[in-house]
């Protein structure tokens, strides 16, 4: 579904990405881990568009993508988060989620100028979507407050509900869990399970080693730029290079 | 001062058209346009040449004489052109910038190179004299409580409905919507599947547009100056953090509070004679206003976390 091959990515002196190979297969649940620095959120960044490689290709649904622009990437059904949790500020929590519903699709200034009948159906439909996502989310009773007045745990929820409102074939979260305490990162857990179940391919960065072991289906170890262990859960986290590289001794 | 209600009515909404390009501006680009003055000097300049009769005496680079077209569609050209001109600085000069991340410090002397240059160039262009519109003068009468004469009224009448124009198109329009999007987030626009490059160029051309229609009210109520822009600027940055940076209904009802302060500071008894003063009063009661309510008197108290 989503293939990379020989990406790189310098920054100065710095190695930040170098990667022979990796194909991501559809419905997977990969995470990606690794110490900080390794290039987790740069690999992010080259394969939604937001930074230029210095060379390799990336493909989505064997198209070469390589270089598009982020918002073209995101038309094509490959949505992600971002470490920092992003909302739109001065928009109310249900106008978040309908902005980006609305976009990915027709966009024509005219039509946007003549409120067609079709379109206020379609934008009935996407209110709708929106508040199935929100209650889903526990978020429905904010639907009216500005995005800024949500504290940190409700933005993480808003950008993940923001992020599935126009059914992406592939989400990419970058730490989703950072910066929330534990019975909501429990929440958002078993949220990115139930998306993953509905045939969601999701590849995501996060430090969280339990939460990751418990529900990846497959982990990538990311070590200064470069893959040093590939696999299921259980066999990378008995790769010494791993345990060297990141997990340590556990007698800490 | 009622009378000076009146004209500080007119400067207001002059300001206040400003105010709202400029604050648009930076919202989505977060470019403070130092430049924008010369944009409203463009508006004013080119209505004037394409509409001054071909035989007066005025000549423009001392050599071409001006059009002689219909005033009305001499504004409408006017307007078109400074929106191809916010337009050519956006794709020549705004963006390739913006792709190299040079910073917004680096951005904002650009910005105020370009305002030199161009208004030297307007110097060139249409001389250092003050000229005026080829419009016939006329009577005062009274709208309600104000003596104005008719074509200012007009003027005030005009700018409402562009106020109201922009309120709407913001809030209900697809393009307005993203704007809106793009001001709070750039990388979270692009990710809902905005490119964000196509609405910065339609907010630099919608700036630039409105922007040359201020220069233009403020050519029909005065005169032409090829310094006019500069001269209004900072009034017009007073207005936009009067009423708070980055909101476009702040900078609306902002710019038009500056100018209704500096036209009735006029009328106050110790200014009597020392009118060239006025903008100072204005400014001193801006500042008054910003150590009460420091985010402008729409601006946001941000959540930080």
């Amino acid at each position: 579904m989503l293939k990379v091959h020989n990406l790189r990515k310098r920054f100065g002196g710095v190695k930040a990405v170098d990667i022979d190979d990796i194909s991501f297969e559809q419905n997977q649940l990969t995470s990606i881990i690794g110490p900080n620095g390794a290039g987790k959120t740069t690999f992010f960044d080259l394969i939604s568009g937001f930074t230029e490689g210095d060379e390799g290709k990336v493909f989505l649904n064997e198209k070469n993508i390589t270089n598009s622009q982020p918002f073209s990437i995101a038309r094509q059904g490959m949505v992600r988060t971002f470490q920092l949790t992003k909302v739109f500020d001065r928009m109310t929590v249900i106008e978040n989620m309908m902005f980006s519903g609305s976009n990915t699709k027709n966009d024509s200034l005219f039509r946007s100028l003549m409120k067609l009948s079709t379109q206020k159906n379609n934008e009935n439909l996407i209110r709708e979507k929106a508040f199935e996502i929100m209650k889903d989310l526990n978020i429905d009773h904010m639907a009216n407050s500005y995005a800024r007045e949500l504290s940190g745990g409700q933005k993480k929820l808003l950008e993940l509900g923001r992020s599935i409102i126009n059914d992406p074939k592939i989400l990419l979260l970058d730490e989703p869990l950072a910066g929330v305490n534990p019975k909501l990162a429990e929440e958002i857990l078993s949220i990115i399970q139930k998306l993953s179940d509905q045939g969601i391919t999701i590849i995501m960065v996060e430090h969280n080693i339990e939460a990751v072991m418990k529900i990846s289906e497959r982990v990538i170890v990311l070590a200064e730029g470069s893959v040093i262990a590939d696999g299921n859960p259980e066999k990378v986290r008995k790769e010494p290079k791993v345990i060297e590289a990141y997990l340590g001794s556990g007698n800490e | 001062m009622i009378e000076q209600f009146g004209n500080g009515l007119l400067l207001g909404i002059i300001i206040s058209v400003a105010s709202v390009a400029l604050s648009l501006l930076y919202g989505v680009t977060r470019i403070v346009n130092f430049a924008h003055g010369e944009i409203i000097a463009l508006g004013a300049i080119m209505t004037l040449f394409f509409s001054n009769p071909i035989d007066s005496k005025i000549l423009f680079l001392d050599r071409f004489a001006p059009l002689g077209m219909n005033f009305s569609i001499s504004i409408v050209i006017a307007i078109l052109i400074c929106g191809i001109f916010g337009g050519l600085l956006e794709i020549f000069l705004f963006r390739p910038l913006r792709k190299s991340e040079v910073g917004n410090i680096a951005v904002l002397v650009v910005t105020i190179g370009l305002s030199i240059f161009f208004r030297h160039l307007y110097l060139l262009f249409a001389t250092g004299r003050v000229q005026n519109f080829p419009l016939e003068l006329e009577r005062r009468q009274t709208y309600l409580f104000f003596d104005m004469t008719p074509r200012n009224f007009q003027v005030l009448i005009a700018g409402l409905f562009v106020m109201i124009f922009i309120g709407l198109f913001l809030s209900y329009t697809k393009i307005g919507k993203a704007m809106r999007a793009v001001r709070d987030s750039n990388e979270l626009a692009n990710v809902s599947g905005i490119n964000s490059d196509n609405i910065i160029l339609f907010t630099w051309i919608a700036s630039s547009m409105l922007a040359g229609l201020a220069g233009i009210f403020q050519a029909i109520i005065n005169d032409v100056r090829y310094n006019m822009g500069f001269l209004i600027l900072l009034l017009i940055f007073a207005g936009t953090v009067l009423g708070g940076i980055g909101t476009s209904f702040g900078a609306m009802v902002g710019g038009l509070l500056i100018g209704i302060f500096v036209q009735v500071s006029v009328a106050l008894p110790f200014m009597e004679g020392h009118t060239e003063a006025k903008n100072a009063v204005a400014l001193a009661i801006m500042i008054l206003i910003l150590l009460f309510r420091p985010q402008g008197i729409f601006g946001q108290k941000e959540r930080i976390s």
